[in-house]
């Protein structure tokens, strides 16, 4: 949506100035005003509406020029004397010119039919199709004269109608002002454009623009080819994440389709239900390390966790752990090794109590030295031979545990 | 607004501005109702309340148009009286004359009295062209005013007042002020004299107000002036027809004209017929007349004899005579009644015949059979 407003901007003492000359004068009387004109366009968004336009083009009256007498600059059937003009105008440019103005004492707040032939003309001499016409019309209010007021309006025609533009005097005290001033404010001294235009390079770049201004669009690029970078590596990081879970899904589809094949065959071929295999070298290395530990070579285990020997494996699964598991026998008891080797290559434990620990090393070696001269598969050790001594009071002797 | 009168307004008036003015208070008659000068108000000045007077140099002049007044703002410079003057047109705010087609603009001459009245005549007739414009609103009042264009007797002496389209409703009123081509020269001059104003040129103008744009309210007005009025026995004299619904101008106008036509006939012819009637009277009794109306003819009295008795015999003639009797009073020379005065009798009603000519009315009175019957046959002719 957009809107448009239009608004006259004059200073207090420029206007006050004009009042102030013309007042007492004893005829009508009238002039042309000087000034510019700016347009600007203004987007607000609000909760509402998302597009907002606001087409707002000011007109600033910054000086007055009046002529010294009336009809001076056009004639009785008001076609407009362009070289009169020039000349009421001396040092200032045509473009200058936004307007005329016009006295009428004890008037209507009318404009009249030559005003209006000569604001036409005007418009058309000056190639200024916004021109504006100020009209002040003085009058008394009482009988005696005691009081007089005096209406102004500044009129702008639309075709063949003309309207009046509000106009907004900038006094000391603004008070319609309540946010930051978006314009800067016109001034038309020559001594003060002297002395911007002395010092206007250090603040403003060859077109115009702040170099602050410049710099932070500078930085503002080079952050949005930053975050360009970033977004292009979250992007293939992305793409591989999503390949490689495509992969997996694709890998877990494979497994699943073998385990049915699997599932299938032997539901074909077996009418026992898969069994869980036995760890078949790790029964052998224990019946090999423990023989007489039945309590540890068993598989199952009660509801307080206590091994129970009556399922340990008596299976002999025929594997040579000397040969399978090399390592296994040289990282137990070196010496009971060479003594278990020299006699008969079987090899035997004989159950030692079990010591405090700090005498471990030294039972340890000593039983390392008596096992040399023989070691016998125990038999079927009781619970009460592993129980711990922090259950059954007594100490605890060293573990005959093979130490790695 | 404070009227005021042209002697005032003359007073008041910044000297270098006095004939301009003049001329218009005193001689100022523009457009079709010239019976009233234009009027002149709100005399305001535009020097500082310090400036001695007289020193006024605007106003307000009141014109009549079209059955409307228009009131316009008249701008001078006091300071510069060879200024042409600026204009407010009042409300017809959208009225912008062409500057270089008002002659007496663009050669204005502050020396010459008649520049500022001849200046309005051409605003006018400017402003009666952009009310013609606005009645393109309205084919049915473009007709209208089409077809009274074509006719030569109403082309020139018309006046359009187009009102405002009403935004509400959305209607649009026009008026029509037409000046009747009606012949006016040979009424008498005696019924034209007897008016205590000045009566200013006889016209007759028709106002036909057109309430809506469809014209299914229409609402005509015949307005004489004074003298006419007079001449013609007065404003109930004279009553015109009422607009025919689906009508149109073009044939109603010339219907008013022709009415209004055959009245001034009548009231010419009865002149004339009075006048014979009396000539007539005048030679058959003419020791016994003892006076008439010799203006008008409208009054004659006889003093007549009968076996030496004498008698007066008062003629009163209408103004449609002879469509309308005369009237007959007979008056005694003898007797008074109670009351002081002689005594008289009236009579209306005795033979007579619109068609007998003076001479015919004159020979039968004089005959003596007539008074004489009317004399002796009525009793009440008693002292």
């Amino acid at each position: 949506m957009e809107d448009s407003n239009s608004y006259i901007r004059v200073s207090g003492f420029v206007l006050g100035s004009l009042m102030f000359q013309h007042l007492n004068s004893d005829s009508d009387v009238e002039g042309l005003i000087l000034g510019e004109t700016k347009a600007e366009e203004r987007s607000n968004i609000t909760d509402s509406q998302i597009d907002n336009i606001q087409f707002e083009h000011t007109i600033n009256i910054q000086k007055h020029i009046s002529c010294r007498k009336l009809n001076s600059f056009y004639n009785r059937i008001g076609e407009v004397n362009q070289d009169e003009i020039r000349h009421i105008l001396s040092n200032y440019k045509e473009e200058n010119v936004i307007g005329w103005y016009k006295q009428r004492r004890n008037t209507d707040q009318q404009i009249t039919f030559r005003e209006q032939v000569v604001h036409e003309n005007l418009k058309r001499a000056l190639s200024n199709h916004e021109l504006i016409f100020l009209l002040l019309t003085p009058s008394e209010i009482t009988t005696s004269g005691s009081t007089h007021k005096l209406e102004y309006a500044v009129f702008r025609s639309h075709g063949s109608q003309y309207c009046s533009v509000p106009v907004l005097v900038s006094n000391l005290g603004l008070l319609e002002e309540q946010d930051y001033w978006r314009l800067s404010a016109s001034c038309s001294s020559v001594n003060y454009n002297h002395a911007v235009r002395k010092h206007r390079s250090k603040f403003f770049s060859s077109d115009g623009s702040l170099h602050e201004v410049d710099e932070i669009n500078d930085m503002n690029n080079s952050l949005q080819g930053e975050l360009k970078i970033a977004c292009k590596k979250v992007e293939e990081s992305e793409r591989l994440v999503e390949k490689l879970l495509a992969d997996v899904s694709d890998l877990r589809r494979m497994v699943n389709d073998r385990k049915q094949e699997l599932g299938e065959i032997s539901a074909d071929g077996a009418s026992t239900p898969a069994q869980p295999q036995e760890n078949v070298l790790l029964c052998e290395v224990i019946k090999t390390l423990f023989p007489g530990a039945s309590l540890l070579q068993t598989q199952a285990l009660n509801f307080q966790g206590f091994p129970l020997p009556e399922f340990c494996c008596s299976t002999d699964h025929g594997i040579d752990i000397a040969t399978t598991l090399p390592l296994i026998l040289s990282h137990t008891l070196p010496k009971a090794r060479k003594g278990r080797l020299g006699r008969g290559g079987g090899t035997s434990w004989r159950k030692r109590p079990l010591r405090e620990s700090s005498e471990v090393p030294k039972r340890r070696k000593g039983m390392l030295e008596e096992t040399e001269e023989s070691l016998s598969v125990s038999g079927s050790e009781t619970e009460e031979d592993l129980i711990p001594a922090n259950q059954n009071g007594n100490d605890l002797d060293v573990s005959n545990s093979p130490v790695f | 607004m404070n009227s005021m009168s042209p002697e005032v307004a003359l007073n008041r008036i910044s000297p270098e501005l006095r004939p301009l003015l003049c001329s218009v208070v005193r001689n100022g008659r523009v457009g079709l109702d010239s019976t009233n000068c234009l009027r002149v108000t709100d005399l305001k000045t535009g020097c500082t309340s310090l400036t001695p007077g007289p020193c006024c140099d605007r106003f307000k002049l009141h014109i009549p148009y079209a059955g409307e007044t228009l009131k316009w703002d008249i701008i001078f410079n006091a300071r510069d009286p060879e200024l042409p003057p600026d204009f407010i047109f009042g409300e017809d705010a959208e009225f912008l004359p062409e500057p270089s087609e008002l002659p007496h603009l663009v050669q204005w001459d502050a020396g010459d009295p008649e520049c500022l009245l001849q200046l309005v005549k051409e605003l006018i007739q400017q402003y009666h062209q952009y009310q013609c414009q606005r009645l393109r609103e309205s084919s049915r009042l473009l007709f209208e005013y089409d077809s009274l264009l074509e006719d030569p007797n109403y082309s020139r002496s018309m006046e359009i007042y187009a009102g405002h389209k009403n935004s509400w409703t959305g209607e649009f009123s026009a008026r029509f002020l037409l000046k009747l081509p009606v012949d006016f020269s040979n009424i008498p001059v005696y019924l034209l004299k007897d008016t205590t104003l000045d009566p200013g040129e006889d016209v007759a103008l028709l106002s036909v107000s057109f309430e809506d744009a469809e014209a299914t309210q229409v609402f005509p007005k015949l307005y004489l002036s004074p003298s006419i009025e007079h001449a013609l026995g007065g404003s109930s004299a004279l009553h015109i027809p009422a607009f025919p619904s689906g009508g149109c101008l073009i044939d109603y106008v010339p219907q008013v004209c022709q009415l209004l036509t055959n009245k001034v006939q009548y009231v010419i012819q009865g002149y004339h017929k009075r006048r014979e009637y009396i000539a007539a009277f005048l030679s058959h009794f003419g020791m016994g007349v003892v006076e008439y109306d010799a203006e008008g003819f409208t009054k004659l009295t006889l003093l007549l004899m009968w076996k030496d008795f004498c008698f007066l015999v008062h003629v009163d003639l209408p103004l449609y005579f002879p469509r309308d009797q005369p009237t007959l009073t007979f008056q005694s020379v003898y007797h008074f009644t109670n009351s002081g005065q002689l005594y008289s009798q009236v009579q209306k009603s005795y033979p007579y015949s619109p068609r007998w000519d003076g001479n015919e009315m004159a020979k039968r009175a004089k005959e003596g059979k007539l008074i004489l019957d009317l004399y002796l046959g009525d009793a009440l002719f008693t002292p």
